[in-house]
């Protein structure tokens, strides 16, 4: 097969033309905004304001340039070598990893059961060792863990090939946590998978990462692009579509971009022993948390680190058969935020770094403005109703004595439609552009066809549009939070039934409701016109308890008899090894006979839709 | 559940804490890798800053 690396002229040429756009939007923004502004003169607010649409823009701008990439991007047949006649051929040992903390053991186990199953039935058991590395704090749990793991290992036959490590103390959390075995055992492999508790993985996939890593001595870490799956809530089906409709184009944008440095997401993703032991101890940073302490987005850092020594490091979305689970409602996915924020605002920290690529620096600065970025535009709200109280008394006789009739201001309105459309412009378009591709190329069969796709695409628009102000609200308390020294610690993932009552919902948000009330109220107050510009940022805000709530209720079927809104491929045709995993849950709670899937109930894996 | 075997005995060990199945024992040094220059106009300011400004005041 031939390489797969990008050549650098290409590269370069992709991160060019990206960047040279998003500037270029980015003032085009904020050159708009200054003319419309200096209708009743130019002030500083308008500056400020100008400034902030620009930064905006910006960042809009390029996220969208890198769903274009990716969507102008030839893209290669994807690759689910599930079947025995692909098997690829192996030399190395791999170690699986599988860190666990604090979770519930059952559903974890029977994931490591149903990847080893799908290993086995490509006769390839022997090169791959799991080691479940937990870091589980509560006794209780760690209890259960070692009893489903005793069961997990009987009925494998994986005496010798299974282990089971707890830590005494979890130092550096999960970096640590794998940093301790390869300390302890990492010579005795070539690669490590590295894993999260919910990841699976089909075996002839983990299978190709391991050939792709044997092929090109030079690949430090081969990521690949995990769908989400197994979501049921509303707020969960809408991300688990998004994840599957629209990364895929945006990864391969991302792929485009990447050259040697690619990504690392922290799990669902092979690393080369030695390469990782060489490059990727990570230092305690000096201080305290949230900017000091050990490393808490220690991926991006990873990767960057193996970039840093030559390594290549690279995402091949091409690669199916790589599942998570995500978040069911938003106060779950705010947990989680809340720590990537901490650990990407603490990557400001490293930006300079000694002998980092400048792509690693470029990554470190997208990861911040991620959650930054969010602000610039609370921050042109603030401003803009701060300008209606600073704004000058209109002198419509500028020349008393040399005029007749006064001096109206220039009413510049045409160019803020002309912006706002814009903007949502660099919103909406790349997206509806990957639904109309899906469509037009078949990829949309997958999602339940084109009108379902269609459907849902708009559905997932306007969703996530009324989340954003309440997302904005989470995200600018998170960040608040860090530069104000609170540390969010390592809570546990729920990777449960995410359902949440109206009370429940109320106390998480009643913060965010009571500040869009105030901030109405105040504006109503000052300038009730302005009211009505607000109301899609207020009202969400307002209602956000109930939002919440709603999002975390379990959707429905489809009322037409047609497909699900939010159909994913995954749910027409699921993978074989995500058969093998619920069918191996259900027999170990004792919610199905025992026995084993017959071939004819297990479905073809799903069509490539990558 | 019974599922234990002789050799599959749930091992204690301080330094590790717990295990079950022997992992390989191989080790692998992973030196720390440096980050940080030593001292750096932005390491002044974020250590000031990080002094400065520590505050619990925002809740949770």
């Amino acid at each position: 097969m031939p390489s797969r690396q990008t050549s650098l002229p290409r590269t370069w040429a992709a991160r060019s033309l990206a960047l040279v756009l998003a500037i270029g939007l980015g003032i085009a923004a904020g050159a708009l905004f200054l003319q419309y502004g200096s209708g009743d003169g130019l002030q500083a607010m308008d500056w400020l304001r100008s400034g902030l649409i620009l930064l905006s823009t910006f960042w809009l701008a390029w996220g969208a340039c890198q769903g274009m990439l990716g969507l102008l991007t030839r893209h290669r047949a994807t690759v689910i070598p599930a079947l025995a006649t692909d098997v690829p051929v192996i030399h190395g040992r791999t170690a699986i990893l599988v860190p666990v903390y604090n979770e519930d053991p059952a559903p974890v186990l029977a994931r490591v059961a149903a990847m080893d199953a799908s290993l086995a039935a490509l006769g390839l058991t022997a090169k791959f060792d799991f080691a479940i590395l937990s870091d589980t704090r509560n006794d209780e749990i760690a209890a259960a863990e070692r009893r489903w793991f005793l069961r997990l290992i009987a009925e494998r036959g994986a005496e010798g090939r299974m282990f089971y490590r707890r830590r005494a103390i979890n130092t550096g959390k999960k970096a640590g946590n794998i940093e301790d075995f390869i300390e302890r055992s990492g010579a005795a492999y070539d690669f490590a998978l590295i894993l999260d508790a919910d990841s699976l993985m089909e075996g002839g996939t983990i299978a190709e990462m391991v050939r792709r890593m044997e092929a090109e001595p030079r690949l430090g870490l081969l990521q690949s692009l995990p769908k989400i799956i197994e979501a049921e809530s509303r707020f969960g089906r809408a991300m688990q579509f998004s994840a599957s409709f629209y990364s895929p184009i945006f990864a391969r944008g991302l792929a485009t971009m990447q050259g040697h440095t690619g990504p690392f997401w922290g799990h669902n993703a092979i690393v080369r022993i030695e390469a990782f032991a060489q490059s990727c101890g990570l230092p305690v940073l000096a201080g305290d948390p949230p900017f000091g302490g050990h490393i808490m987005s220690h991926d991006y850092v990873e990767a960057a680190l193996l970039a840093r020594a030559g390594w290549s490091v690279r995402v091949d979305v091409d690669l199916e058969g790589s599942f998570e689970e995500g978040p069911e409602n938003i106060i779950d996915y705010a947990k989680r935020d809340r720590r990537w924020c901490q650990g990407n605002l603490q990557h400001s920290r490293l930006l300079m770094a000694p002998g980092l690529k400048p792509w690693s620096r470029f990554v470190f600065v997208q990861g911040i403005l991620a959650y930054i970025a969010p602000l610039f535009w609370l921050g042109f709200i603030t401003a803009s109703i701060a300008a209606i109280v600073l704004a000058p008394v209109p002198d419509y006789f500028p020349r008393p004595y040399e005029q007749l009739f006064p001096t109206f201001p220039h009413n510049d309105t045409a160019k803020a439609v002309e912006l706002a459309i814009g903007i949502f412009g660099l919103l909406l378009l790349p997206k509806l552009l990957i639904a109309g591709h899906a469509a037009w190329t078949g990829r949309a069969r997958g999602f339940g066809g084109g009108w379902t796709g269609l459907r849902s695409t708009l559905t997932e628009l306007v969703l996530s549009s009324v989340i954003a102000p309440v997302m904005l609200m989470y995200q600018t308390r998170s960040v608040a939070q860090v530069l104000f020294g609170l540390d969010s610690g390592w809570p546990t993932n729920n990777r449960g039934d995410g359902t949440l009552g109206i009370s429940e919902a109320w106390a998480n948000s009643r913060w965010i409701a009571l500040t869009g009330l105030a901030g109405l109220l105040f504006v109503w107050w000052l300038t009730p016109v302005l009211v009505a510009w607000l109301l899609p940022v207020g009202l969400p805000m307002l209602f956000a308890p109930q939002l919440i709530a709603w999002s975390s209720q379990r959707s429905g079927p489809a009322r037409t008899g047609g497909a699900r809104l939010f159909t994913v491929p995954t749910e027409i045709a699921p993978s074989p090894v995500i058969l093998a995993w619920k069918h191996i849950l259900a027999v170990w709670t004792g919610t199905a006979e025992a026995g084993t899937p017959s071939a004819g109930a297990t479905p073809e894996p799903a069509t490539a839709y990558a | 559940m019974s599922f234990e075997k002789g050799d599959m005995l749930m091992q204690d060990a301080d330094h590790v804490g717990t295990t079950i199945g022997a992992l390989p024992a191989a080790p692998l040094a992973m030196p720390r890798q440096v980050l940080e220059q030593p001292v750096t106009l932005w390491s002044r300011i974020a250590t000031a800053f990080g002094a400065g400004v520590r505050s619990r005041g925002l809740g949770s």
